[in-house]
């Protein structure tokens, strides 16, 4: 379906139109133009420096473009939009706080009482699977669990969007499948858009609808893939997944080639 | 805590064993032996030191107190902003460096002869070291950390309580141990002008009075008051530093 009439049906849930963006005088994206529809799974991959992180605080509203509009649900997005929740590299916990508090601090910010921030934290870390650490500081956990905590604080304030920055690069073989999973299903229950941003190809194709390839210095978008069977153990082991990766790997590689030449 | 008292008392036996030794092989009877002092600890503690070291306690805690309300925020602000930085920071390396007690004449005189000149100079020893600290600490705050907290619908008040407080009081506390040697040395310099109160006048009152033993004793009275302020940051630390595995705390926990 073409972007007009996506947007027409409200099934874009984060637009960026044409978006730029810089640090002073270094340019980190140019003209980026990229949806991520409702209730959908949306991954960029691309080499480090290409403006990945970027566009994740852009998506945000925490950094302005220099050119452009980001809309979210079809409107201009601001800063600590409640609809959007961020999960930075290395997390983002505070470790000052313990894990109930960095699961209840999205909350306290927002004036919640302390029985309902009890009630959500309580709710949320259950999902996660990590009843009983509570009480434990950050550093005490596990790179696995720190993440864990980092998806209960994001979903304590039930965003209809998780935008997610590398998040289980650091993570064992083991770890990360296991977390990628409970993403998936746990946006699914939420009803909830996710745009993750990875270096991992395979990743990108067993978690995304769509990729989108990132590619440049200043980045921009280099290619546009559907998945339409993402999220499926079995298709992990399909030839059709390896070759989508492929044709992934094959256009990062030409974009790569193409810097050389010029 | 039972092993942590144990390690106290350890250390002080040795440092009460090397004590002897030196009285033994110092020549001339200038170091009384460590009993002698203790004993006449107990006999003046309660007539007279208690009340010295209280004035001296009483200065360095309102100097302390005074130099973070005052040097927190400032450093914060440095830190924090560019442009205040670019101002404050050549002026900040110009006064650092100068050696506060220089100016204590001039306190002096405009502060007048009593305790004020006495808080102001310690106050001014401090605050230098806690402003450098802070303005540091300050700066080196992840960014993550903030983009985080402004994720989740955080403003600058949200900002400073919930990241930029529990990020600094470790740089505070290190930084108020590592002063608090200075600031004892300027206190004890301050209280032999203009005073008949503090460990400062106390100590050379005792030596003009070639009363060698009654001088320990107040130096002795020195160590304490130091030690007394250390367990207090150290206690501060524990309470509000849990997060962090400090190996320093753990050693002596």
């Amino acid at each position: 379906m073409p972007t007009s009439s996506r947007r027409i049906l409200c099934l874009i849930m984060l637009e960026l139109s044409e978006c730029s963006a810089a640090y002073g005088p270094r340019a980190a994206l140019s003209s980026v133009s990229l949806e991520v529809d409702d209730r959908r799974t949306a991954c960029i991959v691309g080499p480090s420096g290409c403006g990945k992180t970027t566009l994740l605080l852009l998506a945000a509203g925490l950094k302005a473009p220099s050119a452009g509009t980001v809309l979210f649900d079809g409107k201009r997005i601001t800063s600590g939009d409640r609809g959007v929740g961020l999960i930075l590299q290395q997390y983002g916990l505070f470790p000052w706080f313990t894990v109930q508090g960095n699961v209840e601090l999205g909350l306290r910010i927002r004036g919640a009482s302390s029985g309902h921030r009890h009630c959500i934290a309580a709710r949320e870390i259950s999902n996660v699977g990590l009843e009983g650490c509570e009480s434990l500081f950050p550093r005490e956990l596990s790179g696995g669990q720190q993440q864990r905590v980092a998806i209960a604080r994001a979903y304590a304030l039930e965003p209809r969007l998780l935008l997610m920055d590398e998040p289980f690069s650091a993570l064992d073989a083991l770890s990360r499948e296991s977390l990628q999973d409970l993403l998936l299903l746990s946006a699914a229950e939420r009803k909830a858009a996710i745009l993750l941003v990875t270096h991992s190809i395979e990743e990108a194709v067993y978690l995304g609808h769509v990729i989108w390839v990132l590619a440049g210095s200043p980045g921009r978008v280099a290619g546009r893939f559907e998945n339409p069977r993402q999220g499926s153990r079995e298709f992990r082991q399909e030839p059709e997944f390896f070759r989508l990766c492929g044709d992934i790997r094959a256009l990062m590689e030409h974009e790569m080639e193409h810097k050389k030449v010029k | 805590m039972r092993a942590r008292f144990l390690g106290l008392m350890g250390g002080l036996a040795a440092l009460a064993a090397l004590w002897w030794a030196l009285a033994v092989l110092v020549p001339g009877g200038f170091i009384p032996a460590p009993g002698a002092v203790f004993l006449r600890f107990l006999v003046l503690f309660p007539r007279a030191l208690a009340a010295h070291s209280a004035a001296s306690l009483g200065r360095i805690t309102a100097a302390l107190a005074l130099s973070l309300l005052a040097a927190v925020p400032a450093g914060v602000a440095i830190g924090r902003s560019r442009v205040l930085n670019r101002v404050f920071s050549p002026i900040l390396y110009v006064l650092y460096p100068v050696p506060k007690i220089a100016l204590l004449p001039i306190l002096m005189l405009l502060f007048g002869l009593g305790d004020s000149s006495k808080v102001l100079i310690v106050f001014l020893v401090l605050f230098f070291q806690v402003l450098v600290a802070v303005r540091d600490a300050s700066r080196e705050v992840p960014p993550q950390f903030l983009l985080s907290l402004r994720s989740l619908g955080g403003t600058r008040r949200h900002a400073a309580l919930y990241v930029l407080a529990p990020a600094l009081i470790p740089a505070i506390l290190s930084c108020v141990r590592i002063g608090t040697g200075t600031a004892l040395a300027v206190l004890f310099f301050s209280e032999t002008f203009g005073t008949r109160m503090g460990l400062g006048w106390f100590v050379m009152e005792s030596w003009m009075r070639m009363s060698y033993v009654d001088m320990f004793t107040g130096i002795l009275c020195l160590g304490l008051l130091g030690l007394a302020i250390f367990l207090g940051i150290d206690f501060l630390q524990r309470r509000l530093c849990r997060w962090q595995a400090d190996p320093v705390l753990s050693a002596i926990r």
